[in-house]
């Protein structure tokens, strides 16, 4: 028996359904966290009638080398609910304060001290010049061993007081 | 003076100078990185081989930003515009051009280098050309870790050992033409200012350059081989006493450069069809 599959029964396509299943899309380097919770997607357009979704996303570093993945699995999963799918790199600044406060908590889990709010504030100063947290132990008696780390949005720290060292977020 | 929103509004007598320009300002920090990177693995100590790394890719990434937007004028693909060109298409300055040399020959050349970086890009925030301001936006913000780096090195080599302080010496007598030569006005230039996409000339460039290093040299006292004409009624004139290596904003390349080129174009030359 052939199935005639209607375009009118695709559950309704919006918004808020774009930005659920994008919510489950990892960020390749950090997979606990989504590309949401990093403030990657930038900006979501739904046009339900023409089955058409557009997403301009912002990588969080211009050098990031996972963006074109992230386009791509982003792209992938939006075709499950539409049959059209745009997905265009913007140069919208990206800035660390775009981190949802889950997204804050999770990096805290993997053992990543999120970011200090910069605000209209100077980067390097907030990193060197305020006290980093320990994400594992919660100690300030920490100190920042260097400014780079094995991507471009981390830096290394070490902690006195679990002796552990950590990764830190670095404020952008 | 009408904003360029995009490509589709640039007036077709400014195309080929804003793609050179584009390139010229991609090529620079690709060149760069490629340098840079080569210190992945043999870098003095691991924080800075990590460091380098880091940085390299920043640059890379921002290269990246300008070639994409050559790409959306052109309709050639990144790959293509990247590694497909003849080593006299490319556009940097001869001061990129130099292998890594030394450690204190990275940071001298990175030092001389950054300075007019961000002195370029701060006027550059202002373009009339729109994707450059959005880019160099993007760009500033990721700058200031670099700018960090390079200052706290510049002064940990002088105010180290003997040998430190000699061969930063000699990395700058050797580089200081090739400095100079950053300020080589763009082709067509005088066509970029008047639409606002170029907000500074060279000259003036080079000007805010020479201000900006000379407290720095004199604080550590480094050699500074320019005099300092005072004004009566403005900021002072500088005036170099070396002249400028001239050439790489026309093509013109060392053959430290053509060693890079056949090495960073030959995975794509040996199938530029290739889909990586």
């Amino acid at each position: 028996m052939s199935k005639l599959i209607a375009e009118s029964s695709h559950p309704a396509l919006d918004e808020q359904r774009v930005w659920d299943t994008l919510s489950n899309v990892p960020d390749p380097e950090l997979p606990v966290i989504s590309v949401v919770d990093m403030g990657i997607v930038q900006h979501i357009r739904v046009d339900a009638a023409r089955s058409y979704i557009h997403v301009d996303i912002t990588p969080t570093f211009a050098g990031c080398p996972a963006i074109s993945q992230i386009r791509a699995e982003i792209r992938n999963r939006l075709l499950q609910l539409a049959s059209t799918v745009e997905v265009d790199v913007t140069v919208q600044p990206w800035t660390s304060d775009l981190l949802k406060e889950e997204a804050r908590e999770k990096l805290r889990r993997v053992g990543i001290a999120p970011p200090p709010r910069i605000g209209r504030g100077r980067a390097v100063p907030m990193l060197m010049s305020h006290p980093l947290t320990c994400p594992h132990c919660g100690s300030q008696q920490t100190t920042l061993e260097n400014t780079f780390g094995p991507t471009p949005c981390r830096a290394i720290a070490y902690c006195a007081l679990c002796y552990q060292p950590f990764e830190q977020f670095k404020p952008l | 003076m009408s904003e360029i929103a995009g490509s589709q509004d640039g007036a077709p007598d400014l195309k080929r100078p804003l793609i050179d320009f584009l390139l010229a300002l991609a090529d620079d920090e690709f060149v760069l990185g490629y340098w840079d990177s080569e210190w992945t693995g043999v870098a003095p100590i691991l924080e800075e081989d990590v460091a380098s790394s880091s940085i390299a890719q920043d640059e890379i990434g921002h290269a990246r930003l300008f070639y994409q937007e050559v790409a959306t004028l052109t309709g050639m693909s990144l790959d293509r515009i990247a590694y497909g060109r003849k080593p006299e298409e490319y556009r940097q300055v001869q001061l990129v051009d130099h292998r890594r040399g030394d450690w204190a020959f990275t940071i001298a050349r990175q030092f001389l280098y950054h300075i007019a970086d961000q002195l370029r890009l701060e006027h550059l925030s202002t373009s009339t050309y729109l994707p450059i301001a959005q880019a160099v936006a993007k760009i500033q913000r990721e700058e200031v870790y670099h700018q960090m780096h390079v200052h706290a090195w510049l002064e940990r080599l002088a105010e180290s050992t003997p040998e430190a302080r000699q061969r930063l010496e000699q990395a700058l007598e050797c580089l200081w033409p090739d400095a100079l030569g950053m300020f080589e006005p763009f082709p067509d230039e005088e066509l970029l200012l008047r639409a606002g996409i170029l907000t500074l000339a060279s000259a003036s460039l080079q000007q805010e350059w020479l201000a900006a290093i000379a407290p720095v040299f004199e604080r550590i006292q480094l050699p500074f081989p320019v005099s300092r004409i005072e004004s009566p009624t403005g900021a002072p004139k500088y005036q170099p006493m070396i002249a400028p290596r001239l050439g790489g904003r026309r093509g013109q390349h060392t053959p430290d450069f053509a060693d890079l080129w056949e090495e960073m174009t030959m995975v794509y030359r040996v199938e530029p069809q290739a889909s990586w």
